[in-house]
C-alpha cells in the first residue's frame, strides 16, 4: 500500500531565500552499496577475530545482531533518502505525508529566473509547488533554476557575503552533528566496558568469548570518529557524516552481538 | 468537544496526504518498545518472583514493588496519552506535541490563483532551524540520560560489588538484568544517528523516551534484586 500522496512537489526557493543550513543529503546508488559492503567486511572482520580468539560461534546471536545491523542501516536510508517527508500543517494541526520523489535531479531547487510565483526579498520561506506544474514552467521557459546543492556550493566558492551569512550556522550544525555522534561511540565503548567487567568477574571464559566483538565495536566505533577528513564542500561533509552514521551502526550491532552472546551463555 | 472547521484536514489535495488518527498512531508507534518490555518482564523478573525458592522468601512489599516497576513503563507511555490526548480536545488527527516544537508547514494565506499556478504550501526555514534545536537538545538530553544510568552500573559493578559479601554475579536473574539494562543502553544511543531529520527526529525520539523508562524500571528491579538477594543470603 503506497502511503504517499499520489502527486509529488518541489521544496522551491530564489537566490533572495535566506536558507538556514542543509542538514543531510542522500547517498548515491553507488554510495549506499558502498556502504552495504563495507558492512559485510566488517562483518567478516568481526568474526575473523572470533578465531584469532579461537572462540565459538554463537550462531543464533551473531546472526540476530547482523540483522539488526542491516535494518537499522536500510531505516537510515530510507529516512536519508529525501523521496518523503512527513510534517504538521500549522493551519489545521494534522500529520501530512509529502512525496519528495519528483522525476527532477534533486527535489530541492532554486529558481534563477522566474515569471511565475510571487517572492519577497528576502524571505524565509520555501514554496511547495506540484511537480508536474513546475516541470511544465521549466519546460515554457517561464522558470529557469538549479539544484539546491550546487547552487549552494556555487554561493560558497564565489560569493564571499554570503559565505558569511551562511557560516555561523553551517559551523554550529557541522559542530553539532560531530559532537553527537562522537559522543555515541564513546558511551558504546563504556556500555561494553561495563560488560566486559561483569563478564571478566563471572567467567573467564565468557569474557573471552565477547571480547572480539568488543574489540571490534570499539575499533570501529571509536576508530572511525576520530578520523578527520577535510571536505571541501559542505554537501561532501554530509555525505562523510552520514557514511560515519553507517559505521557507528555497525559498531551498535557488534555491541549488540555482544550482549545477545553474554545472555545466551549465562 | 466536537472538532473546530479550521482543524479538520485537508481533502482532495492530490500533494498532501493527511494521515488518519495521526497523533494515535504516533502514540501507539512510541508504545512499541513495550513489546520487548514484556518479553523482558515475562522472562526474568516475573520468572524470579515465581521462582518457589523465592516465593517462600520475598515479602510482599517487596513484591509490589517490583509489580510497580514492571509497570512503570506502561504507565509512563498511559500518562502521555492522557496528558496529550484525555487532557485536551479528544482529536486524534491534530498533533499534541511538546510546547517547543513549532509546526512549519503551512497551507495558510495561499490564493485560489496560486493555487491554480501549483502553490501547494510553505515551508518557513527559520521554524526548521528551531525544530534542528529542540532535536539536537533533546538528543543530548537522552543519550546523556542513558548514559549515566550505564555508567551508574559500571560504578556500581567495579566499587560496590567489591565490598558485598555475597557475589551478587553468580545470581542469574540478577545478571540477566544487568545485561538487559546495558542493551537498552545501547540502544538508548540510536537518537544520535537519527538525529537531523525534523519530525522524522522527534517522533523517533518519543519511541527511545519509552526506552528510557524501560532502562529505568529495569536499573530499579536490579536494584531490588540485588537487596533481596544480599538479604537472603547474608
Amino acid at each position: 500500500m503506497d502511503l504517499l500522496p499520489k502527486k509529488s512537489i518541489v521544496w522551491v526557493g530564489n537566490s533572495d531565500t535566506a536558507y538556514t543550513v542543509q542538514d543531510y543529503v542522500s547517498q548515491t546508488f553507488l554510495q549506499k552499496g558502498f556502504s552495504y559492503i563495507l558492512y559485510l567486511v566488517l562483518w567478516g572482520g568481526g568474526i575473523h577475530l572470533l578465531r584469532l580468539f579461537n572462540s565459538k560461534y554463537d550462531r543464533a546471536s551473531i546472526i540476530s545482531a547482523f540483522l539488526i545491523g542491516i535494518l537499522l542501516i536500510m531505516t537510515l536510508d530510507w529516512v536519508n533518502g529525501m523521496t518523503w517527508e512527513i510534517a504538521v500543517n500549522n493551519a489545521d494541526d494534522n500529520y501530512y505525508l509529502i512525496n519528495n520523489d519528483s522525476s527532477l535531479s534533486s527535489g530541492y531547487r532554486i529558481m534563477q529566473k522566474n515569471n511565475v510565483f510571487k517572492m519577497k526579498n528576502p524571505n524565509h520561506k520555501l514554496l511547495l509547488i506540484d511537480a508536474e506544474k513546475y516541470k511544465n514552467y521549466l519546460k515554457s521557459g517561464k522558470i529557469k533554476d538549479e539544484d539546491f546543492t550546487s547552487w549552494k556550493k556555487k554561493v560558497f566558492e564565489e560569493s564571499r557575503k554570503a559565505a558569511e551569512t551562511d557560516i555561523e550556522s553551517t559551523t554550529k550544525s557541522l559542530t553539532s552533528q560531530i559532537g553527537v555522534i562522537m559522543n555515541c561511540a564513546y558511551y558504546v565503548f563504556t556500555i561494553l566496558i561495563t560488560l566486559s567487567a561483569i563478564a571478566y568477574r563471572i567467567n573467564k571464559k565468557l569474557f573471552y568469548r565477547i571480547l572480539p566483538w568488543v574489540l571490534g565495536s570499539a575499533i570501529i566505533g571509536l576508530g572511525s570518529m576520530f578520523i578527520v577528513l577535510w571536505e571541501k564542500t559542505y554537501q561532501q561533509f554530509l555525505l562523510h557524516v552520514t557514511m560515519k552514521k553507517k559505521l557507528l551502526i555497525t559498531s551498535i550491532s557488534f555491541a549488540i552481538a555482544a550482549c545477545f552472546i553474554f545472555l545466551n551463555n549465562i | 468537544m466536537a472538532i473546530s472547521d479550521n482543524l479538520k484536514p485537508l481533502k482532495n489535495n492530490p500533494n498532501l496526504q493527511p494521515i488518519k488518527n495521526g497523533d494515535l498512531i504516533v502514540v501507539i508507534a512510541s508504545s512499541l518498545p513495550l513489546v520487548l518490555w514484556i518479553y523482558f518482564a515475562i522472562k526474568i523478573p516475573l520468572r524470579w518472583l515465581n521462582s518457589e525458592r523465592e516465593t517462600k522468601t520475598i515479602r510482599l512489599i517487596t513484591k509490589q514493588m517490583v509489580w510497580f516497576c514492571i509497570l512503570l513503563p506502561f504507565i509512563v507511555v498511559l500518562y502521555n496519552f492522557w496528558s496529550a490526548q484525555w487532557n485536551s480536545d479528544y482529536d486524534f488527527n491534530t498533533a499534541e506535541l511538546s510546547p517547543g516544537w513549532q509546526f512549519c508547514l503551512s497551507t495558510k494565506d495561499i490564493s485560489d490563483e496560486q493555487k491554480k499556478k501549483g502553490l501547494v504550501a510553505r515551508w518557513d526555514l527559520k521554524c526548521g532551524l528551531s525544530q534542528i534545536d529542540l532535536n539536537t537538545s533533546v538528543v543530548h538530553d537522552l543519550t546523556n540520560r542513558f548514559y549515566y544510568l550505564s555508567n551508574a552500573l559500571f560504578i556500581f559493578v567495579l566499587v560496590i560489588y567489591n565490598s558485598l559479601s555475597v557475589d551478587i554475579l553468580k545470581t542469574k536473574h540478577i545478571t540477566q538484568m544487568m545485561i538487559w539494562c546495558l542493551l537498552f543502553g545501547i540502544f538508548g544511543m540510536l537518537p544520535s544517528i537519527f538525529n537531523t531529520y525534523y519530525l522524522k527526529t522527534f517522533l523517533f525520539n518519543r519511541m527511545v523516551g519509552t526506552v528510557l523508562s524501560m532502562n529505568i524500571a529495569s536499573f530499579f528491579l536490579l536494584i531490588l534484586a540485588i537487596l533481596v538477594r544480599i538479604k537472603v543470603y547474608k
